[in-house]
């Protein structure tokens, strides 16, 4: 009984400094995170909508694929474009997309974060994503063979609940 | 075994990859790049370390059956610790490595050196044998990632991944030479792409693991070639030993 419980106290223990010990660098951690991912997003914007000077966001919760609609309104109060952050889930993991629109036009698709392949989520990015810039939104065309099959078709799944959003189609609920 | 042995062991004697095959889906799955590669033998030089101090910090209170699930908790800390930092220091870094960084706790090596190794030596020695063993695993990495983007892309590049010591990516390639005499010709153009994916990590570490055997054999060969040649001159020394006897022996007779 004696050793029993001699092995739930050091299991306890290990496992409370192994706890106190990530709270702590989840601590120092947590905030560095969230600082970068914000000025990641804020410079994605930044790209898609080759904002130069200052600009406010207005930011909108979404349900379903799309997570967020993000509008974006240069120093003058005028709005510049709108960004929809979308996330779907592959066997491979998640991927985040966001994409950006503007007068009905598709600006660009940027996959913001994801778990997938590497090799196959830069093949995306750099050979299929740039297809989806200046596509009108009533007529968007996707590639049928990337060869990457999964993070691809997570990417449409993302971009077409975008397209059924502002058209008005497809409920994105 | 001397603290300089114990050190150096991991390099080539007993190096976690070209020996023992220990690690090898990092070894296959991350080393697209030298950066990648050095990246991840950066965080595993941290947690195997760090693990095997605390494994033998804690050898003597750590319950023997329990022993297993106990250093899987202690390495899987050192992982999250490890992750958190990469995600806010090296994000580029965290990005390319992606899910090889929690299975980092799988590593049959940090398992398998804290249960051979530091469930049964001091902490100088655990650290030493982490931190050495630790090295030749970061080593091994470094050399297939670095022949497998020489071969895809016919250089290397330093800043992409790891944002230390540079502000822009420092790109060394054979471009530097090639521009020389003709500069409408990129060697990324001839690059074999595939040793940048699976097939090319199967293949590149094929013919090292091949070359590190056909090293080992020949030494093999040439001791036992040695220990024969000696075994030979004993021989032929106790056959001239014995004549010189036999003839001192007749002349003595006669």
């Amino acid at each position: 009984m004696l050793d029993k419980l001699k092995v739930a106290i050091v299991l306890v223990i290990i496992g409370a400094l192994s706890g106190f010990f990530i709270w702590g660098v989840n601590a120092i951690t947590a905030p560095v995170i969230e600082d970068n991912a914000e000025v990641r997003e804020l410079k994605l914007y930044e790209e898609m909508f080759q904002l130069s000077g200052d600009f406010t966001l207005e930011t909108n919760t979404l349900s379903g694929t799309l997570v967020k609609e993000v509008i974006i309104f240069d120093e003058n109060g005028d709005e510049v474009g709108r960004a929809y952050q979308g996330y779907d889930m592959n066997n491979y993991g998640d991927v985040t997309v966001l994409v950006g629109v503007k007068g009905g036009t598709i600006t660009e698709v940027v996959i913001q974060s994801t778990s997938n392949t590497v090799t196959f989520v830069n093949s995306v990015e750099k050979n299929y994503l740039p297809n989806f810039s200046n596509q009108s939104l009533s007529d968007v065309t996707y590639d049928s063979k990337t060869g990457a099959t999964y993070t691809y078709s997570s990417v449409k799944t993302i971009v077409q609940a975008t397209v059924d959003y502002i058209e008005g189609g497809a409920s994105n609920e | 075994m001397s603290k300089k042995e114990n050190f150096l062991k991991g390099f080539f004697k007993e190096n976690p990859i070209f020996v023992f095959l220990l690690g090898m889906c990092p070894a296959l799955a991350v080393t697209a790049t030298f950066e990648t590669a050095l990246g991840m033998g950066l965080l595993v030089i941290f947690v195997l370390t760090g693990s095997n101090i605390v494994v033998s910090l804690l050898r003597k209170y750590i319950p023997e059956h329990v022993r297993t699930p106990s250093y899987i908790v202690i390495i899987a800390t050192f992982v999250t610790l490890v992750e958190m930092f990469t995600e806010a220091f090296a994000f580029e870094l965290y990005e390319s490595l992606g899910i090889f960084i929690p299975l980092i706790v799988v590593n049959c090596l940090i398992l398998g050196r804290a249960e051979s190794f530091a469930s049964k030596n001091n902490v100088v020695d655990s650290a030493i044998d982490g931190l050495g063993m630790a090295l030749g695993f970061t080593f091994a990495l470094v050399v297939i990632g670095s022949i497998r983007e020489f071969l895809a892309t016919g250089g290397l590049v330093w800043g992409e991944y790891l944002p230390f010591f540079v502000d822009q990516p420092v790109s060394l390639s054979l471009d530097l030479i090639i521009h020389l005499f003709d500069d409408s010709i990129t060697i990324r153009d001839f690059g074999l792409a595939m040793f940048s994916l699976p097939p090319g990590a199967f293949i590149a570490l094929a013919f090292i693991l091949a070359y590190f055997q056909f090293k080992k054999v020949r030494k093999e060969e040439q001791e036992a070639a040695a220990k024969k040649a000696w075994i030979e001159q004993k021989k032929k020394e106790a056959l001239a030993r014995k004549k010189a006897k036999a003839l001192k022996e007749r002349g003595e007779a006669a």
